[in-house]
């Protein structure tokens, strides 16, 4: 298995003959229309998160601001996108709210994947009962529904976004250990870590200044794909009363709040919801050019 | 063949026994003492210590972790799941008076996914860098960016509100299921869609279709027959891993279209810290994945014979 083949299924290739064309190349055309919708959703993507950081700044009001006699206004000059249910500015809530949906997500990410390197290049470079015990554990986890999971978990955790990322990353840590793992055991027979070994180099440092540098580039590509599919699983736990609690303003929340108002504002329920479309859109793009770079011979996506 | 089922079945049992012992733990997570959070459940004022020593003993968690992860386990083969909290109806009733709905809709958006999908990556194969390929990527990429909870409220927004054609709420009637099942198999479509195409796309450059061709086949009979059906057995273990987020999403999307599944009990009994509810939910939806991707194996195994050849064969992964 390639290092790309590992990326593109942390889970284990499907089985089958050869289950993927890899042999095709798009046209011309079709391969820069790619090029700029690649371009076109990193600039959202950086976009929605400079939004995110500098939502302050950006904010025409403040996101928890309750003016009932303003309750459900349509847009206008004063509210750009109009106010919700207790009249507070949705533009300026949808603002906020990107810090908490992202920031999420990206701390989901970043855990799992880092807590997946940690135990993949352990398991991986010692083997033995650490490598056994861990990767049945990665075994379990990945044979169980993801997303049930992480909604039982935090659910017991109780509600609040610290809990829900802590939820997530219990259950998303075993794919990128998996993949770190198996690289792992690739790169420990190479020359250079004998080489190192054989200089008196000690574990922690064959670890960390020979095998970590090596396998962090698929691992990132591989976080930036996990990251769409990230956001939509928070979003949803958003919505059932989990994540952020109210008053503060997430993009999941945000539509579960708007469920009575479906009929006379639809427009609470559409813009969060584009948001989130948004940003997963963006990001799966990205990983997906990332990882078709990683190894030219996909020019094509399996999204 | 029997020996691909055996090493299959085999690698089942310590799935099995992880999800239980995941189940089971799942009350040390309950922040503080278990005895003294359940004890305070439905009380006006502070419990006092006795009482709390009393639940603390109904419910066993005096005893060793081991003798309580036994007794526990003993309960589930027989299907005692213990009694809700909230109800103080038996969980393993609460359970399976709401599962078909669940399993019905998430099979309804599994079926709607196939439904959309098949086609559409057949015709992107065949027609490879045409504008309907272009199209079918572009649909791809949205269904799966697309929540399937919001896409829900949007069908309800259309077809429910404001043209009025289907019902928005409630299960019954064939109309009834329509939506949630489209707003589900939507995004299931996505992964699917893809995965026929380039599944396809490879057997079409296969020898035998090469042969099928040279024969003056007609075309159509070449896709469809020769090459459509060995293409759509990496589809079908893909389907198997979709449950997991199929009855995830249904889940969620039951909250919005009011269907009588699993979904809102099982919130209101997490919002609400009913422990005995959420150990067998887990339980009976880690039991359904696990035992339906088994199935696709098996199923998998025996349309493909190589697959059970290889799985078995020294040296072979299973």
């Amino acid at each position: 298995m390639s290092v790309a083949d590992l990326v593109r299924y942390p889970n284990g290739a499907p089985r089958g003959p050869e289950s993927e064309a890899r042999t095709w190349a798009a046209p011309r055309r079709a391969a820069r229309g790619q090029q700029l919708l690649v371009w076109l959703c990193a600039t959202v993507l950086v976009a929605l998160l400079l939004a995110a950081v500098a939502a302050p700044a950006l904010a025409p009001h403040d996101p928890l601001a309750i003016n009932l006699s303003q309750s459900l206004a349509s847009p206008s000059r004063a509210h750009l996108l109009g106010t919700d249910h207790l009249g507070r500015d949705l533009l300026s809530r949808l603002l906020y709210a990107a810090r908490g949906s992202l920031g999420a997500a990206l701390a989901t990410v970043l855990i799992s994947s880092a807590t997946g390197l940690l135990v993949g290049t352990v398991a991986g470079y010692f083997g033995g009962w650490v490598d056994e015990i861990s990767m049945r554990l990665v075994d379990i986890l990945l044979a169980l529904p993801s997303f049930v999971l992480a909604l039982v978990l935090a659910g017991i955790l109780g509600p609040g976004l610290a809990n829900v990322v802590l939820a997530m990353v219990l259950v998303r840590w075993a794919s990128p250990a998996r993949v770190a793992r198996s690289l792992v055991l690739a790169l420990r027979e190479q020359d250079f870590v004998t080489a190192a070994r054989a200089m008196g180099a000690s574990d922690a440092r064959i670890m960390a200044r020979h095998l970590l540098p090596n396998v962090l580039g698929p691992m990132v590509v591989l976080a930036t794909l996990s990251l769409g599919n990230t956001i939509l699983a928070l979003a949803g736990l958003s919505f059932v009363g989990l994540g952020m609690q109210i008053p503060h303003p997430e993009w999941g929340a945000m539509l579960n709040q708007a469920r009575p108002f479906i009929q006379t504002a639809p427009r609470l329920m559409i813009v969060p919801g584009v948001a989130i479309a948004l940003s997963v859109f963006s990001a799966n793009v990205l990983g997906d050019a990332w990882r078709d770079r990683l190894d030219p011979r996909h020019t094509g996506s399996q999204m | 063949m029997r020996r691909y089922i055996l090493s299959r079945l085999a690698t089942l049992l310590p799935v099995l026994l992880g999800l239980s012992l995941i189940t089971f733990g799942l009350i040390a997570l309950v922040p503080g003492d278990p005895a003294e959070v359940l004890a305070r459940r439905g009380r006006e004022v502070e419990p006092s210590p006795q009482q709390i020593e009393a639940v603390r003993r109904e419910l066993g968690l005096d005893q060793p972790v081991a003798i309580q992860y036994l007794r526990w386990l003993g309960g589930a083969v027989r299907g005692d799941l213990g009694d809700s909290l909230d109800t103080g109806q038996p969980v393993w009733d609460e359970i399976m008076a709401r599962l078909p709905a669940t399993l019905e809709l998430a099979l309804a958006g599994l079926t709607v996914g196939v439904l959309i999908a098949v086609p559409i990556g057949v015709l992107a194969a065949v027609w490879q860098g045409s504008w309907l390929d272009q199209i079918s990527r572009a649909l791809a990429l949205l269904g799966a960016a697309i929540p399937s909870f919001w896409l829900g409220a949007m069908l309800i927004l259309l077809f429910a509100v404001k043209l009025q054609w289907l019902p928005a709420m409630g299960r019954g009637s064939p109309q009834q299921i329509l939506l949630p099942a489209l707003a589900l198999g939507i995004g299931t479509s996505a992964a699917v869609m893809r995965l026929t195409r380039a599944s396809l796309l490879e057997t079409l450059s296969e020898d035998y279709v090469r042969t099928a061709r040279a024969k003056g086949l007609r075309e159509r009979t070449v896709v469809l027959i020769h090459a459509l059906k060995p293409a759509l057995l990496p589809v079908i273990t893909i389907l198997g891993l979709q449950l997991g987020n199929l009855l995830g999403g249904a889940l969620v999307i039951e909250t919005i279209f009011a269907w009588p599944g699993l979904g809102q009990f099982i919130i209101r009994s997490i919002l609400n810290r009913d422990i005995t509810v959420i150990q067998g939910f887990t339980l009976t939806m880690g039991l359904v994945f696990v035992v339906t991707n088994t199935l696709v194996d098996l199923v998998y195994g025996w349309l493909d014979p190589r697959i059970a050849a290889r799985a078995t064969a020294p040296g072979g992964k299973p």
